[in-house]
């Protein structure tokens, strides 16, 4: 018998927590298919709903991100409600789920600190008009609440600084002085941020730093 | 669950008012009078009536889309009631499930029989009560446990094994974590549960009269039932272990289903009946129930993995958007699409 692959020997864990979700494997699109049930209740263990869900697992697991499609199409298809026409869901802001990435993921962990909780939140605004709590603003402006509220970096203007420095050298001394011009050193300024952000890898901060200079740039014209 | 809550109330009240177990903990003298006290049949009666399902039971059934049928006697499947007194056979298919309840005893160390028999008679009707919503039929009771028929005229094999899989993952449930919880935080012994499932087809079931005028029963004389009361003694504690027809007659749930012998090791344990001149090898297999229940529709399990009724055809008093919030308030999402 074949031994069992880091994804399935994984998901005994979520047959335990997510018991109608099961998984299969899909040799076209080289990726693990989750499918199934998702209950939901809430921490009084009381029965909320159920949404029909699917979640393609990339073959790279657990260094991926994995892709959630709602087919209850219980939530509104709109924009404000965080998910596409198709029912994509955007469980989270893209840095932080290619951070995720880069450190690996544990598919049962993903479900219940990502998914359940989008899920969750989504009953509660149907009952409330509003989330429990925050969400980030869409596209570009989402990345740069991202950079500002998780990175605590304190506005657009340090996060290029950031950003353009990283690209121009990435390796930054602890002791040396930060980035953001707060004439601190780093170690005791943006270090852990700074870690975060080159864990995105040189594409992704290129990227950022142009997409945010446009930005910029339409906002002022 | 929380669907067995009304039952646990009279099993806690009857302990915190045994005069024994106070005396345990307290020191207290221990004299008849206190007995007395600490015992009444009527208000038990009040508080699990006989031919009434208890408020959260009763919501579950409701949940269900099922209703008890509490006119039923021992001994006396209403199918085969004419065979009564009658000199008539019939060849019809049943599921024979026995249901042991063990640990019992443990309790008359620490409480006075009458308190055990509180104890002990609230199980039994909880089991009662659960059998008749999933359609058995309670053939005779034995000890503290049962032996239950599954299945009628009206009804398939088919859908017969499944409810008598739904009734006995949901009652082990029931024992091994409701009721272990209670007895746990009295300091005693669990209680558990062992239970054998077989069923025999048309050509396996003889129902006729057995016994003699008022001394007697409808009954099945079937290997098939003879095999039910073997496997359960074959089951681990709070197992399940049911014959090979009845996982012939559920293929959906294969994946429930492993040899005893992949349990014990030993090949020996693999068939619970041989028969060699007609080459008959009948295999028993272990009954994995809680991942059965954890997948019936009307279970969710919530985030820290314990099992909850859903609930979709009740009103939930107590169901507050505000214990949504904890969890909901862990989500930020984004929009990039």
């Amino acid at each position: 018998m074949l031994a069992k692959s880091l994804f399935e020997r994984d998901f005994k864990e979520v047959e335990k927590f997510f018991p109608k979700l099961r998984y299969s494997w899909s040799s076209k699109y080289k990726t693990w298919i989750i499918n199934g049930e998702l209950d939901i209740c809430d921490s009084e263990g009381v029965y909320w709903n159920t949404f029909n869900i699917g979640i393609a697992v990339p073959q790279s697991y657990p260094h991926c991100i994995p892709v959630i499609i709602e087919r209850t199409e219980i939530i509104p298809r709109d924009i404000d409600w965080h998910i596409s026409q198709e029912g994509l869901c955007c469980v989270d802001v893209s840095p932080n789920l290619i951070a995720m990435s880069k450190k690996g993921i544990h598919i049962y962990d993903f479900i219940k600190r990502k998914i359940y909780p989008y899920f969750a939140n989504q009953i509660y605004k149907l009952s409330e008009n509003k989330y429990a709590g925050k969400e980030y603003a869409h596209h570009i402006e989402g990345i740069i609440q991202y950079y500002v509220e998780d990175l605590y970096i304190s506005d657009e203007k340090t996060i290029l600084l950031i950003l353009q420095r990283l690209i121009s050298s990435p390796h930054i001394g602890r002791n040396e002085k930060c980035p953001c011009g707060s004439e601190k050193k780093i170690k005791n300024c943006h270090q852990l941020s700074v870690e975060t952000i080159k864990s995105f890898g040189e594409e992704r901060i290129k990227s950022d730093l142009s997409n945010i200079n446009d930005y910029i740039t339409n906002r002022l014209s | 669950m929380h669907i067995f809550d009304d039952y646990l109330k009279p099993i806690r009240e009857a302990i915190a008012a045994d005069p024994k177990s106070k005396r345990f903990h307290e020191n207290l003298s221990f004299s008849g009078e206190s007995i007395n006290k600490g015992f009444d049949f009527k208000s038990f009666n009040q508080q699990v009536p006989e031919k009434r399902l208890l408020p959260n039971l009763a919501d579950f059934a409701r949940e269900l889309g099922l209703s008890p049928n509490f006119e039923q006697r021992l001994g006396l499947h209403p199918d085969f009631a004419h065979l009564k007194h009658s000199e008539t056979l019939e060849d019809h298919y049943i599921v024979s499930m026995f249901v042991d309840i063990k640990g019992s005893t443990n309790l008359f160390k620490k409480y006075t029989p009458r308190t055990v028999w509180i104890i002990t008679n609230t199980i039994q009707r909880a089991a009662i009560h659960t059998c008749l919503i999933f359609g058995g039929y309670v053939h005779r009771l034995q000890g503290d446990g049962l032996f239950v028929y599954f299945g009628s005229k009206n009804m398939s094999a088919e859908l017969a094994v499944k409810r008598a899989l739904q009734f006995s993952s949901v009652f082990t449930y029931f024992v091994k974590e409701d009721l272990k919880n209670l007895f746990y935080e009295q300091g005693i012994e669990n209680i558990l549960t062992r239970i054998g499932v077989d069923l025999g087809y048309d050509r396996d079931v003889v129902w006729g009269m057995a016994g003699i005028g008022e001394i007697s029963e409808v009954t099945t004389c079937s290997l098939h039932t003879s095999l039910a009361s073997k496997m359960q003694g074959k089951a681990v504690s709070n197992g399940i272990v049911v014959g090979e027809y009845i996982k012939k007659e559920s293929p959906l749930l294969n994946e429930f289903y492993s040899t005893v012998s992949a349990r014990t090791g030993s090949e020996s344990d693999r068939y619970i009946f041989r028969n060699p001149e007609e080459s008959f090898y009948y295999t028993q297999y272990d009954f994995d129930w809680l991942k059965f229940l954890k997948r019936q529709d009307f279970i969710a399990t919530d985030l820290n993995g314990v099992l909850q009724l859903k609930n979709k055809a009740v009103v939930i008093p107590n169901r507050n958007i505000a214990n949504l919030a904890p969890i909901a308030a862990a989500s930020k999402p984004y929009y990039n699409f």
